[in-house]
């Protein structure tokens, strides 16, 4: 009833007239005039008898339905209830009306759908109900304002909903008896109810069957849903039995299957075809769930569609629900409220969240707490930029987290019916009522805010925030911002390559602005968009349609143009040259000037190849790889010489020289931890430097423990290594997980040397390594080492490293975690020298090594190296004389050391000892000779202390003062020897004991892999007698080791020295021949050198090309 | 069988070379050969030297089960409703790696480096002066904050303007060192390469 309805008369009996029935009938079931079954038979209009009060419009086809049907014999039926007054009828008192007839009776007639029952209820009642509606009890549930609450519709709905339940207390905490002494029409208003008896006399059974009904072109009730038969549609049952039964005012178009797929979709979400998965606790309550519970989704499709279910069966719903106007029967508070304590959702963990965020005082900030959550669960889909918008709204407090998008997890939302209550606060966004909880799982964000707004019916119902985020959700994009930063910015701001870009677009308009037709449509559009990007950052884009006509036109010339031309170069280019090429397109336009039509006219360049379109050939790369190419091999074949051949010697001071004094400090037996952070891609330049570090640490009777993160690396060096003779590899260890692994030897580096065979002690810690060298070709590899074992060692940290990385390493030094380094081919070469490895005098050499009496050295004032090494030749490591084997010289032969500039005592000293390789053997049993006899070789021989005098001048003859100090003293060498050892192969520390037997006192704890020399053994043969490190000796148990042979490395004389070095000079190298000259890296060395200066010399050109080519466009320009 | 394998490597060594001409199947099939042998030499490598030695001792037993835990974890990705396991593992391995990274570039790399470039001015205060120079004014090179005027239009203080060039002057001098030495590992590994065709040693 609306307020123009006319006014009932004053007179009129409503409660006696048989037509007055009508309008809570009609209101009550939701009839109207689409309901096909009561469609007017063709005779009805004739005897229908209209009502007369004038609210009963003739004219409405309502009313005219209504009195038809009542013209079909139903009015005879008709209950006591349909006795009930209009609102606005005369008499009609405050408790009578609509708002608080709750009425069973009503609810009975409907449930939800018209049945068979509720036709027999009709037809033929044989035991009409008393009037006396609502019933008291019920009506005592009303409010103040006879207004039902939520909770007791609920009640009253789970009440009707379940006889079987009706010996249990009632829900509305007064059990049956208590109702029936209270209010004495309980027992008779429960069967109007549920159309059932309490006593049991009278069930739904019971109801005579439903008379025929006139045949429509399809019966609906054979397409009803069975969960809309079900007991379980209380809840909406209970609804419509709450609403306004003096409804006369239903909509025109009452409610359909959209309006109920509006429902059912906030009702439920499913998952998948078949699970329930979700439920909108803002509507929920228990009954839903109980309808839900039963409810087949397949019968969710012919009610959206509405093709095989009539919707307006349904009619009424609706209007219970989100009626217009104040026939709404629920506001949003009273949904949430409505039974919450029985919504059986699994608590999401946003919710929490949502809870925290310390600014949650507005819708706004809750649904955007929501929304972030949302983008949260699409991030984990792949989608960042969903995030990145949900960030800019300030989201990211949800997980007070300023600097990332850690927003909470989202689990999945599932029924459990295990899982706590949750309250209306934590369940509903504060008073936003159409947001609920998100449906994390289904609803597709973006399309959400997009097109998706059936969710909300019509635009207009969308909730202000999502309208809110509609509107600006351009204007907060990545895009938009950075947009937004160089729109206004001048364009003389803008980076070069932005500025050139721009010219470049001009450029292009210009050049092809007469050559095409009038700009029009959406053609001048992209043309437009295209001129934001090329030239025109300033345009207005409030108003782009303003812009310059001719612009225009020459804009989309350029577009047309360099598009079509792109998508030819793309056709003759491989697909990840797309971009490149489109944009070639547009500039050889430019550098045309001729406009689009040449280009146009243009076939495509290169071959059509058979599978790979047309193709062009990379003419520039082929020039540059075959003048690489040459300038590489020419050198190779021919034997070239090109170039300066690196120096004999490292600068005195310098980190390379700080690496050869380390590895030739180390004592004999010192364990070095050799990482080889290389790929064999790198292995041409980095083994070099690796073969000359190992040679040297060799020399020293150093071993090795080979590890490092990188397996090909290991494996490469491990096959390295074990070509250089007297290497020896105590154990191979990777390292796993990079970083992580390396640190691993900072943590236990026990573990990760137990299985490894050291001669003598096996280093516990890191304190006890003598050096440790990286030799790497990347900066990932050596960071590791350099920055983690660095700072945790006081060994040496030692880098040879690739020339590309030696920037990285070299700042490193000085107190940065390394102690010194070499870079590339030429200090390998170098090193070698140094080594006295086979490598090719250099012509400086063969001019310094004919030996003279006065060793008179003429500095060529090229050999700046030379001349450079002379000024700082002072010995910095002072080597110990026991170390070394006093060189000898023949009285008049010449310092060719010192002459060739060698610097360095140690240089030198080094020099003078290896004249050759020495190879070790095991039969290697060299006794003690004396090296009087000196060594004629017009190499390096002696250790002069030279003392020269540099002048600036190329004439310079630096006259070195060489002292030799060299004696003839015979100096005892000691003897190499393989002598066993007992290595423990135990898994844990075993004792060493005073003597042989367990009885003795434990003197000592030795660790698994350490080696000891065997002294002795018991008579049993039980155990080893064995020395201890101090010198003593102890016993070990011979079950627990096993005996092994190294070599002895501690010198008869007591001065330790390497043994492998005596060998060599036991072994009867008594006059060691001089270093070969090895042209092969003579030959290689010119070969980088021929290409260094081809590189140089492309570069060269490139440049005078590309500056050739800007004076062009400017002079066009 | 050392000429079968200088012939095989010369073979490799052209068909990856081939690239010059553009992408083609000879250069994917020694990459792809390059890289499969790669992932089973590592593969052989890990179980050989870290995985079979856990088995040796209960605490690499415990350990490797761990591990394979941790590995099963990282097999749910595919599934929708198990990447959040996944991404807990992960998060672990991130968080030790830049943990780690993090602690050795401050300790090892960034004190000690700003430590030296304080004292390259006591020990040589020509070159100190420069590389300090060098330093500062690349790092104001690295900043773009500017103040807008009323005009709307931004600009930088004039001297701060001078500074940032100067610090891209070494910058580009850096740059260009690093390229070039970047070059010269290319022309060693290519003349090592091409001497080892030829016959060559290291």
């Amino acid at each position: 009833m609306t307020p123009n309805d006319p006014p009932m008369p004053d007179d009129f009996d409503w409660m006696n007239d048989p037509e007055s029935e009508l309008p809570a009938q009609d209101d009550a079931l939701g009839f109207t005039h689409e309901l096909d079954w009561r469609q007017p038979q063709p005779d009805a209009a004739e005897s229908a008898t209209p009502p007369d009060p004038e609210w009963f419009d003739l004219d409405d086809p309502e009313s005219e339905e209504i009195a038809d049907w009542l013209d079909d014999g139903l009015s005879d039926a008709q209950p006591d209830w349909a006795n009930e007054k209009p609102d606005d009828a005369p008499g009609r008192t405050e408790a009578e009306s609509p708002e608080s007839v709750g009425s069973g009776l009503t609810e009975d007639l409907f449930d939800g759908t018209i049945d068979e029952a509720d036709k027999t209820l009709f037809a033929e009642d044989p035991e009409p109900l008393e009037p006396d509606l609502p019933p008291d009890w019920l009506e005592g549930f009303a409010d103040d304002e006879g207004l039902w609450s939520a909770d007791d519709a609920s009640d009253a709905a789970a009440y009707a909903t379940d006889p079987a339940d009706w010996d249990e207390p009632l829900p509305f905490e007064a059990s049956y008896e208590e109702m029936a002494t209270e209010f004495p029409d309980f027992d008779e208003d429960l069967p109007a109810m549920e159309g059932a008896a309490a006593d049991g006399q009278r069930t739904r059974d019971d109801v005579p069957p439903a008379p025929e009904m006139p045949e429509a072109d399809a019966d609906p009730l054979e397409d009803e849903p069975a969960w809309l038969a079900s007991t379980d549609t209380a809840f909406l049952r209970d609804v419509m039995a709450t609403g306004p039964d003096d409804d006369l005012d239903a909509p025109e178009e009452p409610s359909t299957g959209e309006l109920l797929e509006g429902l059912f979709d906030d009702l439920v979400t499913p998952a998948d075809d078949d699970e329930l998965t979700y439920i909108d606790t803002s509507l929920g309550s228990g009954d839903i769930e109980a309808l839900l519970d039963d409810l087949d989704t397949d019968d969710l499709a012919p009610m959206q569609d509405g093709s095989t279910v009539d919707p307006n069966l349904l009619a009424g719903i609706d209007d219970m629900i989100e009626g217009p106007g104040d026939r709404a029967m629920f506001d949003a508070d009273d949904l949430v409220a409505w039974d919450l304590e029985d919504a059986v959702v699994e608590r999401p963990d946003w919710l929490d969240a949502i809870d925290d965020m310390p600014d949650v005082e507005s819708d706004r900030n809750a649904a955007i707490a929501a929304l972030a959550a949302q983008a949260a669960r699409i991030d984990a889909d792949g989608d960042d930029e969903i995030p990145f918008m949900a960030a800019d709204y300030g989201a990211l407090e949800i997980a007070g987290d300023d600097d990332g998008f850690e927003l909470p997890d989202f689990p999945d939302l599932e029924i459990d019916e295990d899982a706590a209550h949750v309250t209306d606060a934590e369940l509903a966004p504060p008073d936003t009522g159409e947001l609920g909880a998100p449906d994390v799982e289904e609803v597709d964000f973006e399309q959400w805010l997009n097109d998706d707004i059936e969710t909300f019916g019509d635009v207009d119902e969308l909730p202000e925030w999502v309208r809110d985020l509609q509107a600006e959700r351009d204007d907060n994009s990545a895009a938009a911002i950075v947009r937004a930063r160089y729109e206004d910015r001048p364009i003389d701001e803008l980076d070069p390559r932005l500025q050139a870009l721009h010219e470049r677009g001009l450029l292009v308009g210009e050049a092809a602005t007469d050559d095409l037709p009038p700009f029009e449509g959406e053609a001048g559009m992209a043309g437009l968009a295209f001129g934001e990007v090329l030239g025109e950052s300033e345009l207005d884009h409030e108003a782009p349609l303003d812009a310059d006509e001719e612009h225009r036109r020459g804009l989309v010339a350029a577009i047309l143009a360099g598009g079509l031309a792109g998508v030819a170069l793309n056709a003759a280019s491989p697909p990840e040259g797309d971009a490149e090429a489109a944009f070639d397109g547009v500039t050889d336009i430019a550098e045309i000037g001729g406009g689009a039509a040449d280009v146009l006219e243009a076939p495509p360049r290169g071959r059509l190849v058979p599978g790979l379109g047309w193709r062009r050939p990379r003419i520039a790369r082929l020039v540059i790889a075959l003048m690489l190419f040459g300038a590489v091999l020419l050198p190779l074949l021919l034997n070239l010489r090109i170039g300066e051949a690196p120096p004999a010697v490292f600068a005195s001071g310098g980190p390379a020289q700080a690496v050869f004094d380390a590895v030739d400090r180390l004592a004999p037996g010192a364990t070095i931890l050799l990482a080889p952070e290389y790929n064999l891609a790198a292995a041409p330049e980095m083994d070099a430097l690796l073969t000359a570090v190992v040679q040297h640490s060799a020399e020293r009777g150093a071993q090795l423990i080979v590890t490092g993160s990188n397996p090909l690396g290991i494996q490469h060096a491990v096959a390295r290594i074990n070509e250089i003779p007297g290497a020896r590899i105590a154990g191979i260890r990777l390292l796993p997980g990079g970083a992580v692994g390396v640190r691993e030897w900072l943590t236990n580096p026990a573990a990760l040397t137990a299985d490894m065979t050291f001669a003598g002690r096996a280093p516990r810690t890191l304190e006890e390594l003598g050096a440790v060298v990286i030799v790497t070709d990347g900066l990932d590899g050596f960071r590791p080492w350099a920055e983690q074992i660095g700072p945790a060692v006081t060994a040496p940290v030692l880098v040879a490293s690739a020339y590309s990385v030696y920037p990285m390493v070299a700042a490193y030094l000085d107190g940065g975690g390394i102690d010194g380094a070499l870079a590339g081919y030429r200090d390998g070469m170098t090193y070698w020298r140094l080594l006295g490895m086979p490598f090719g005098p250099t012509a400086t050499d063969t001019a310094t090594t004919t030996p003279t009496a006065t060793a008179t050295v003429t500095a060529t004032p090229t050999t700046t190296d030379t001349a450079t090494a002379t000024e700082t030749a002072v010995p910095t490591t002072a080597v110990p004389a026991t170390d070394m084997p006093a060189p000898t010289r023949e009285p008049g032969q010449g310092t060719a050391g010192a002459a060739a500039g060698d610097g360095t005592a140690t240089g030198l000293a080094t020099r003078a000892t290896r004249t050759a390789r020495p190879l070790p053997t095991d039969t290697a049993t060299a006794t003690p000779t004396e090296s009087a006899t000196p060594t004629p070789v017009p190499t390096d021989t002696a250790t002069p202390t030279t003392t020269p005098t540099p002048t600036d001048t190329a004439t310079a003859t630096p006259t070195p003062t060489a002292t030799p100090t060299s004696t003839a003293t015979p100096t005892p060498t000691p003897t190499v020897v393989l002598v066993p050892y007992a290595r423990i192969i135990a898994e844990v520390s075993v004792n060493i004991r005073a003597g042989a037997g367990t009885s003795f006192q434990i003197i000592g704890i030795g660790a698994p892999g350490e080696s000891y020399r065997i002294l002795d053994e018991s008579r049993d043969g039980q155990w080893f007698n064995i020395e201890l490190p101090d010198g003593g000796a102890g016993w070990l148990a011979r079950a627990l080791v096993e005996v092994i042979e190294l070599p002895e490395t501690t010198p008869a004389g007591g001065a330790a020295y390497p043994a492998i070095r005596l060998v060599a000079q036991q072994s009867g190298a008594a006059e060691p021949p001089p270093v070969p000259a090895d042209s092969r890296y003579e030959a290689r060395w010119s070969a980088m050198t021929a290409g260094l200066l081809a590189v140089i010399a492309i570069i060269v050109a490139g440049v005078i090309q590309a500056i050739i080519r800007q004076l062009r466009q400017r002079r066009k320009r | 069988m050392d000429a079968a394998g200088a012939i095989l490597g010369f073979t490799v060594t052209l068909m990856v070379l081939s690239y010059l001409l553009g992408d083609n199947a000879l250069y994917r099939l020694a990459i792809y050969i390059f890289i499969g042998l790669t992932a089973a030499f590592v593969t052989i490598i890990t179980i050989e030297t870290v995985l079979l030695p856990l088995t040796t001792s209960t605490g690499g037993v415990i350990l490797l089960g761990v591990a394979a835990f941790f590995g099963l974890l990282l097999l749910l990705k595919p599934a929708r409703n198990g990447v959040w396991l996944t991404n807990l593992v992960l998060a672990f391995l991130v968080a030790v790696g830049v943990a780690v990274a993090l602690v050795g570039a401050l300790t090892g790399a960034l004190l000690p480096l700003t430590s030296a470039t304080i004292q390259s001015v006591d020990r040589e205060p020509l070159a100190g002066a420069v590389m300090v120079t060098g330093v500062v004014t690349s790092l104001i090179y690295f900043q773009y904050l500017a103040r807008r005027g009323q005009n709307g239009l931004t600009g930088n203080n004039p001297l701060i303007a001078v500074l940032r060039t100067v610090g891209q002057g070494f910058i580009v001098v850096a740059l260009g060192t690093a390229y070039g030495l970047a070059i010269l590992s290319g022309l060693t590994i290519m003349s090592g390469r091409i001497a080892a065709l030829l016959g060559g040693g290291i």
